[in-house]
């Protein structure tokens, strides 16, 4: 049974809910900016003795959910599956496959040095094809020590996926992404066939942060590692 | 244009025996009226999901009038248009930064939408239209969700309206004044709005609110001349009384004369009023003309809100 569906303009019961995914402001109440049904969320909140109700019930937002092909926009603080398209000694350009959701959940007091871990036990959404955005990393934002000492061939080869975030809605061009962090970095990389054609072997798995190991020929190649889940 | 293998120009048509044309009398039977109240508009078919491959889509048609007629020639056109909404994808590189998303509106008439053949290349109506257009939709668009992001409404129109009965320019007929007015035009954009408004919300790009279109006319009340028509009376042609009357969803062809007419897009939630189009001579009675195009475009949002619930049920 589908619950009733709120069409743009339709005004939600908000008593004590912030507004999420699909609903805009409008005046004193909030109303529906998509069709679809409506989703209260309840964050979850300590409760204290002392505390009142309006604390308690803070967390909680209201949204409208979205179809699963709904498009999608990467959005600072997102984590992103990448293939890398283009290496130059200052950056690497790559091409954002899969947006990770953002969780309701994520505070707003980051640090800004460290960036925030990546969503566990969540499927990256993937972005189709003819909307594909381009996102550069550049070469401070590889990793988070010796920035200035990052050999970006030795980081990155063309036709890696990497997970990154996006710091940045960047320029006319790029999104800006960083895999500075333990969990950010290659996730799938081939290696190098006899032929010297980069990314022609077969896929390697992961040896240390930043060396990867091709299981039939088991020569080793360097990379950005990320950790794996 | 020697890229495309062409029809014979000048458009083809039915064929017209001659016995058929042989009086001005009798092309003047074949003259549409209008069976609807004043207030009523013709029947709206609006499905969307219709071009699976584009971000949202819907396609339009009027109810096609069956008034019978003793004649081969099609007595009058009814409007279709489809749809297709893509987006909201990434802007072309060379384009400059925007934090919000830019619209681009397309309005284009196939070839044999008219009566008369249209060109394979964009005119200056079409392009007029899309202003309109655009002008409608970027009110109900929130722009700032989708930074560095662009969204195109690409609406084609399969056939369009007439600005007046085809019979008054063969036999030369009474309302010369207002022919070449465009009415026809007003019709279409109304069309246009409400299926631009279906695919994006289809889409899920995020809106404030839902626009539809609504035409609203003032013209030459002619009802004594028609109801004597209908009878069979020989009624004489002046039999007008001269004074104007206010219809809403005009079709152009079923008047000897539109005095003013009037397009809005309108957001019934939040009672505004994102474009506005006016053409003709409506005199003192500008505003009562507008509120009359708003009502039809109240009456047009109940067709809006269904097919976009279906769409919205079938995902």
């Amino acid at each position: 049974m589908t619950s009733a569906l709120l069409l743009p303009g339709d005004s939600l019961k908000s008593d004590e809910h912030s507004p999420g995914s699909g609903t805009h402001k409008y005046g004193a109440h909030l109303c529906a900016s998509i069709c679809g049904p409506v989703h209260r969320s309840h964050g979850s909140a300590k409760r204290k003795a002392a505390s009142t109700s309006s604390k308690a019930l803070a967390h909680s937002s209201i949204s409208i959910s979205r179809p699963r092909n709904a498009p999608l926009l990467p959005e600072v603080n997102n984590a992103v599956l990448a293939r890398i398209t283009r290496l130059t000694p200052r950056s690497a350009a790559c091409s954002i496959l899969a947006i990770y959701p953002s969780s309701n959940n994520s505070t707003s007091t980051s640090n800004a040095a460290t960036l925030p871990p990546p969503p566990s036990h969540v499927e990256p959404i993937p972005v189709p094809q003819q909307s594909q955005f381009s996102g550069q990393i550049r070469a401070q934002d590889v990793r988070a020590t010796e920035k200035d000492k990052v050999v970006m061939s030795e980081a990155f080869r063309v036709g890696d996926v990497v997970r990154a975030v996006v710091i940045s809605l960047g320029d006319q061009r790029d999104f800006y992404l960083s895999t500075a962090g333990n969990d950010y970095g290659v996730i799938l990389a081939w290696s190098m066939d006899d032929t010297g054609t980069i990314g022609g072997g077969s896929l390697m798995a992961p040896l240390s942060w930043q060396t990867m190991k091709d299981p039939d020929t088991g020569k080793t190649e360097k990379r950005k590692v990320a950790k794996p889940l | 244009d020697r890229r495309r293998i062409n029809g014979p120009p000048g458009g083809t048509s039915a064929p017209i025996f001659a016995s058929a044309l042989s009086s001005d009398q009798t092309i003047e039977k074949l003259r549409p009226t209008r069976t609807r109240q004043a207030d009523e508009l013709r029947k709206i078919f609006l499905k969307t999901g219709l071009t699976p491959s584009a971000s949202g889509s819907a396609y339009l048609e009027l109810q096609v009038p069956n008034s019978p007629s003793q004649s081969l020639i099609p007595q009058r056109s009814t409007l279709k248009l489809s749809c297709t909404v893509h987006g909201p994808r990434p802007l072309p590189r060379s384009a400059q930064f925007s934090s919000n998303l830019v619209l681009t509106t397309t309005v284009k008439f196939a070839p044999f939408a008219t009566r008369q053949r249209r060109g394979y290349v964009r005119d200056s109506t079409e392009r007029d239209l899309a202003v309109h257009l655009e002008t409608a939709l970027k009110g109900i668009l929130i722009g700032e969700r989708w930074p560095k992001s662009g969204v195109d409404v690409v609406v084609t129109v399969l056939e369009g309206e007439e600005d007046g009965w085809w019979g008054d320019e063969l036999s030369g007929g009474a309302s010369g004044a207002g022919k070449g007015g465009g009415w026809g035009l007003m019709n279409v954009l109304a069309g246009c709005i409400t299926v631009s408004c279906a695919a994006i919300v289809e889409a899920g790009i995020d809106c404030v609110d839902m626009v539809t279109g609504g035409v609203a006319a003032a013209v030459l009340d002619d009802t004594t001349a028609q109801k004597a028509r209908r009878k069979g009376t020989a009624g004489d042609d002046d039999g007008n009384s001269g004074s104007v009357l206010a219809v809403l969803d005009p079709s152009p062809p079923e008047h000897r004369e539109v005095i003013a007419a009037c397009v809005v897009g309108y957001l019934s939630q939040r009672d505004e009023i994102t474009e506005l189009w006016m053409k003709g001579n409506a005199g003192a009675d500008a505003e009562a003309l507008v509120d009359r195009a708003v009502q039809a475009a109240v009456a047009t949002r109940a067709v809006l809100v269904q097919a976009v619930i279906e769409s919205g049920q079938a995902r």
